[in-house]
């Protein structure tokens, strides 16, 4: 009887294992989020396990019975935390009971001293993911020491002398290198697992990172560019009320002058203060075309269909203009106006066209331009610094523009600006895993 | 001689026009230094003419206009700016007045260019 004890145990912890190992990969394709469930259905899988060892033990004698339960609990206590493995080790114990027989104290304490063992190590020791197979093999030995001296103890107490002797004869071999070696190597099983299952948390973390900083980046760009728009209004509105309204008070100002003097007829006085009015005439032109470029009025006063016949109207070439009508945000008709703006520049200055069409589309999300041309093509969006400023103030927006100009086929610049900004989404929550430090906390 | 009411938020700007449009032979009967009483004054010294600035600092000009328009007979409303007329488009047109000057070119000769134009 005591020969078959060592091959019938290699063989319990070979079906531990195996079991465990099958377990693992289901369970590791199961996620679930919610870390008290996790911790119940842990609990329930290794109690089931338990159970499955349980059924093909060492029958030493009637009610006397050994399997390498103890490795599980030990393991369990280490790696899964306190409410798995009481779980676990309730199932067991009430498994233990349905098959009464003289040793089930002295079994029921074994359990319970190894869930213990497993339980006050993981208490002591918290980084787990780094036991290396040598230390997960003096942990088990460490524990079957205990778990041995103290069912001998039990036995020789509670069973006929003769009877004990026997069994912790047959006993003492296997729980010191069978169960040594079956607990490091399904620690082994478990410290990759958790090394896995860290990796994927990390990988979530920073995923959900990097979209946060992305939402965030996004949403600066577009603040960026609502930034410089309002700065350019403000600038627009400053040159109006400064430098514009003195120029105005120093024509007028000449003008009356000039009147005066027409009485007493000064020749040269009067040519010189037409001159001056001259000159101060062509500073507030200039003034006005800056103010223009910089920032528009009747774009924020009209939209952009009035916008953009204001400035086809200044082009010297045809243009056709066809907006549907409808506001967008500030931003969105700011960069819709200058890439018209700078397209029709563009035709004038390179493109040799005798007409050109503008249309812009409003749909439910987007607004899409097109400026066409009939010129001589072959325009590079490369070659320009206009077209990449422009592109970088599209990209802000999250827009997009396009050129595409055939030799001798005319220039056709196409742009799509999202209308409706993006929004950061709420931040998503990471579910708390089980075997990791959360547990040990508690 | 025409009368003409000059509404402007600005007074250097309002005395320069006075002297100029009364070099020109406009009689000026009124100034008003924002949109609500140039309103009233209109009511009160019913102009001929009204020269209006589109920017006041209550109510807009184009808007001033229109009022002007309901309230009795209404008079030639001249809108101006500091801007030109690029900057309004088709506002300008739009509304109840005779027609734009740039401030710079305000004279008692472009008034009645305006009043003349077919």
């Amino acid at each position: 009887v005591i020969d078959l004890a060592l091959p019938v145990l290699v063989q319990n912890a070979a079906l531990l294992l195996a079991v465990a190992v099958i377990f693992d990969v289901v369970s590791s394709r199961v996620t679930i989020d919610r870390a008290r469930i996790e911790q119940a259905m842990s609990g329930l899988l290794l109690g089931v396990i338990g159970v499955s060892i349980m059924l093909s033990p060492w029958h030493f004698a009637s009610g006397i019975f050994f399997d390498t339960r103890t490795v599980l609990l030990v393991i369990a206590g280490l790696f899964f935390g306190p409410i798995p493995t009481a779980i676990t080790l309730g199932m067991m114990i009430a498994f233990r009971l349905t098959q009464p027989g003289a040793a089930s104290v002295t079994g029921i304490a074994g359990m319970i001293l190894a869930a213990g063992i497993g339980l006050l190590w993981r208490h002591r020791r918290r980084l787990l993911e780094d036991m290396s197979f040598l230390q997960l093999l003096m942990f088990g030995l460490g524990a079957h020491v205990l778990i041995l001296g103290q069912t001998t103890l039990l036995m020789f107490l509670t069973l006929p002398q003769a009877v004990a002797s026997a069994a912790v004869a047959g006993l003492w071999l296997p729980l010191l290198t069978v169960y040594p070696v079956a607990t490091a190597l399904l620690g082994v099983l478990l410290v990759v697992r958790l090394r896995a299952r860290q990796l994927t948390d990390a990988n979530a973390r920073l995923q959900a990172e990097v979209e946060t900083q992305l939402m965030e980046v996004r949403a600066s760009r577009a603040r960026i560019v609502e930034a410089g728009d309002l700065e350019r209004r403000r600038v627009e509105r400053d040159l109006h009320d400064g430098a514009q309204q003195r120029l105005i008070s120093l024509s007028l100002e000449l003008r009356l002058a000039r009147s005066k003097l027409d009485e007493a007829g000064d020749h040269e006085v009067r040519q010189s203060l037409d001159r001056a009015a001259e000159e101060a005439q062509a500073a507030l032109v200039e003034l006005r075309d800056l103010a223009l470029g910089i920032h528009p009025l009747i774009l924020t006063e009209s939209g952009l269909g009035e916008a953009v016949e204001s400035l086809a109207a200044r082009t010297p070439i045809d243009v056709s203009v066809d907006v549907s009508p409808g506001r967008y945000p500030s931003a969105v008709e700011g960069a819709a106006y200058f890439v018209i703006s700078e397209a029709l520049a563009n035709v004038t200055k390179y493109a040799s066209a005798t007409k050109a069409v503008v249309r812009v589309r409003g749909l439910a999300d987007r607004i899409a331009i097109e400026v066409e041309d009939d010129g001589i093509g072959g325009a590079d969006p490369r070659s320009g610094s206009g077209l990449r400023g422009l592109a970088d103030r599209l990209a802000a927006l999250d827009g997009t523009i396009s050129v595409a100009s055939p030799i001798g086929r005319g220039t056709k610049i196409s742009a799509v600006i999202p209308t409706i900004q993006p929004t950061p989404p709420p931040v998503p929550t990471l579910w708390a895993p089980a075997i990791p430090d959360a547990t040990m906390e508690a | 001689m025409s009368t003409i009411l000059i509404v402007d938020d600005d007074p250097r700007f309002r005395a320069q026009a006075r002297d100029l449009l009364e070099a020109d032979g406009f009689m000026v009967i009124g100034e008003a230094a924002d949109g609500a009483s140039g309103l009233e004054a209109a009511q009160a010294l019913r102009p001929e003419f009204v020269l209006l600035d589109i920017g006041l600092p209550d109510i807009e000009g184009f808007e001033v206009a229109t009022a002007l328009a309901v309230n009795g007979p209404p008079p030639w409303v001249v809108l101006m700016s500091t801007r030109d007329a690029r900057a309004y488009g088709r506002r300008l047109t739009d509304g109840h007045s005779l027609g734009f000057i740039p401030k710079e070119r305000i004279s008692g000769a472009a008034i009645r260019a305006l009043v003349e134009r077919p």
